[in-house]
């Protein structure tokens, strides 16, 4: 299912003093199957766009196409259901919607929602709960004793139980410390892989977007300003320091032994493309 | 020089739990001092940190803050003088616009309304947020919010500040920035600061690291010092700086490297003594 902005515009609070633009004019097709990263700086509108992706905002200009869906800004609330499910959101601190009595029935609570029996819904919960890798014994706990990390694996799960085609992710490692978010990390990217999913991923960390995107936007003060894959994006240090973003740890490092003197082709993304490109240009002597 | 905190004996624990969170938590910090305290998801950090000015009652031990020792008496003198901003600034908004809201724990404390606008006015132009005063802070970026929490911090001119994973929604530029401010503020006005993170580069940044695990304090060091232990910050849950990954990766091709922690300037250094011998 291909999302397409046709010219989008939104702008918050519309014809209000608190009026202020989200996004101006953007235009981009997120592909089926793809694994798309939006980066920008914070305020760049990133957030905004996402939540285009299942009509929870419209345009207040252009058009948003979702599969067989067309929105724009005169579309109505109703019958967006079936949308919803097929694009899964998971918001920043996706452990603050958990709210029901046992993690089973907050996993149950959007496929019973959506008409699935409620024996069908708990044999998602206990499917969902495997796919996020936790143990099936948490199906009886309050989702409220859990640690912070296994609530929002619970909180995905829920939205995986919608069994959407579109997984959209909003910084969704935010808080975890670096174990669990290699591990989330690790998670989506084998749900990537292994069922399909379509995955837009807005985040900071310029190490995953590496590590794992094929795409990349770039939005700036509400515009979509580069699109590309992670290689064409982190190919030019010196434009994405000027737009404040950031360098994946490696390219930074690359960057740093450049401005001494080393040469990369093409500029390196992980550390084992680092070292691979290095150890060729350091002295005879000191390695085997 | 004087401690700004002084922790000695610290338990507590969880009235649900009969686990201990903190178990026997030693440490000083020093006036002006930049200490981190790191550890993975549950290993007390912020359980410390509601010890420290009295939001959670230690079972026993002293905490010791401003010369002061924490009891019901002092606790709201301890709280003027230490700001925390937490991690998810949602939970610490009150005004309906940004002004308001760093404003907000100025009245409480009767700063006079002319003196007042200077301070708001001054913390916003610090994290850069002028221009949002008088935008709703519900209606902010993650980390625009996080730096309006900052900035309802810093107006109230608090001895001490503790971050908790207070950047952790600001892009790498914006949390460098935002350190960088409040790196400044120390130097200016002989700020503590106790920087509570999972960012090991933030980390990095700070004069010495308390390691926290499972509530006990595993390690006290320089940067250095907690680096050098590489691969074993993995198993604590932290993540290895990123030099230390690359020096492994080398060594792995045959590459030859002096032992012990290099920071990355520093790596950077040695490597181009190799090139430049080729």
């Amino acid at each position: 299912m291909d999302i397409t902005f046709d010219h989008v515009d939104f702008t918050y609070q519309a014809g209000t003093p608190f009026a202020g633009d989200g996004i101006k004019d953007v235009s981009v097709t997120i592909h089926d199957g793809s694994y798309t990263a939006i980066i920008g700086h914070t305020g760049s509108g990133k957030s905004t766009l996402l939540q285009h992706l299942n009509a929870l905002l419209k345009p207040t200009a252009g058009s948003v196409t979702i599969g067989d869906f067309t929105i724009t800004k005169e579309t109505s609330n109703k019958n967006l259901k079936p949308l919803r499910q097929k694009v899964g959101m998971v918001f920043q601190f996706a452990e603050n919607q958990l709210f029901e009595q046992t993690v089973a029935r907050d996993i149950a609570f959007g496929p019973k929602n959506f008409g699935v029996s409620d024996a069908d819904a708990q044999d998602l919960a206990k499917r969902m709960v495997k796919l996020v890798g936790l143990p099936e014994d948490v199906l009886d706990k309050s989702p409220f004793d859990l640690s912070g990390g296994q609530m929002r694996r619970v909180a995905i799960a829920g939205v995986l139980a919608m069994q959407p085609e579109v997984l959209v992710l909003d910084e969704p490692t935010a808080g975890l410390d670096p174990a669990g978010r290699h591990e989330m990390m690790a998670m989506f990217e084998r749900l990537h892989r292994e069922q399909g999913l379509t995955i837009v991923l807005v985040t900071h960390q310029m190490d995953d977007v590496a590590d794992y995107a094929d795409h990349v936007l770039v939005m700036e003060q509400g515009h979509l300003i580069k699109t590309g894959s992670p290689r064409e994006i982190f190919a030019d240090p010196a434009w994405l320091q000027e737009k404040q973003l950031g360098l994946p740890t490696t390219t930074q490092m690359a960057q740093d032994l450049v401005n001494k003197g080393f040469s990369f082709n093409p500029m390196p993304l992980t550390e084992q493309e680092l070292a691979d490109q290095l150890v060729p240009q350091l002295g005879g002597a000191s390695h085997e | 020089m004087d401690n700004a905190i002084s922790v000695s004996h610290l338990n507590y624990h969880y009235a649900d739990s009969d686990r201990l969170a903190l178990n026997d938590i030693n440490f000083d910090v020093a006036a002006g001092e930049w200490v981190a305290i790191i550890g993975h998801n549950g290993s007390g950090k912020s359980t410390l940190a509601k010890n420290l000015n009295g939001l959670l009652a230690p079972d026993s031990g002293t905490v010791e803050v401003a010369g002061m020792t924490l009891s019901e008496d002092t606790v709201w003198d301890i709280r003027s003088k230490i700001g925390i901003v937490f991690q998810n600034p949602d939970n610490q908004f009150v005004g309906a616009t940004v002004a308001d809201d760093i404003a907000f724990g100025l009245e409480n404390r009767g700063v006079p309304r002319p003196e007042m606008v200077e301070r708001v006015k001054d913390a916003l132009a610090r994290v850069k947020m002028t221009d949002f005063a008088d935008r709703e802070p519900a209606r902010l970026s993650g980390g625009q919010k996080q730096r309006v929490a900052i900035a309802g911090i810093i107006a109230q001119q608090p001895e001490i500040i503790i971050l908790d994973e207070s950047t952790s929604m600001l892009d790498p530029a914006g949390r460098q920035e935002v350190l960088a401010t409040i790196n400044q503020l120390r130097d200016e006005l002989g700020l503590t600061v106790l920087s509570i993170t999972h960012d090991i580069e933030e980390a990095a940044g700070a004069h010495r690291i308390i390691l926290l695990n499972d509530g006990q304090i595993k390690e006290v060091g320089t940067p250095e010092e907690i680096f050098a232990h590489g691969s074993e910050l993995l198993e604590l849950g932290l993540d290895v700086p990123y030099a230390a990954k690359l020096k492994e990766a080398l060594s792995e091709r045959g590459v030859k490297l002096p032992d012990g922690y290099l920071n990355e300037e520093r790596l950077v250094d040695y490597l181009w003594t190799l090139h430049s011998t080729m």
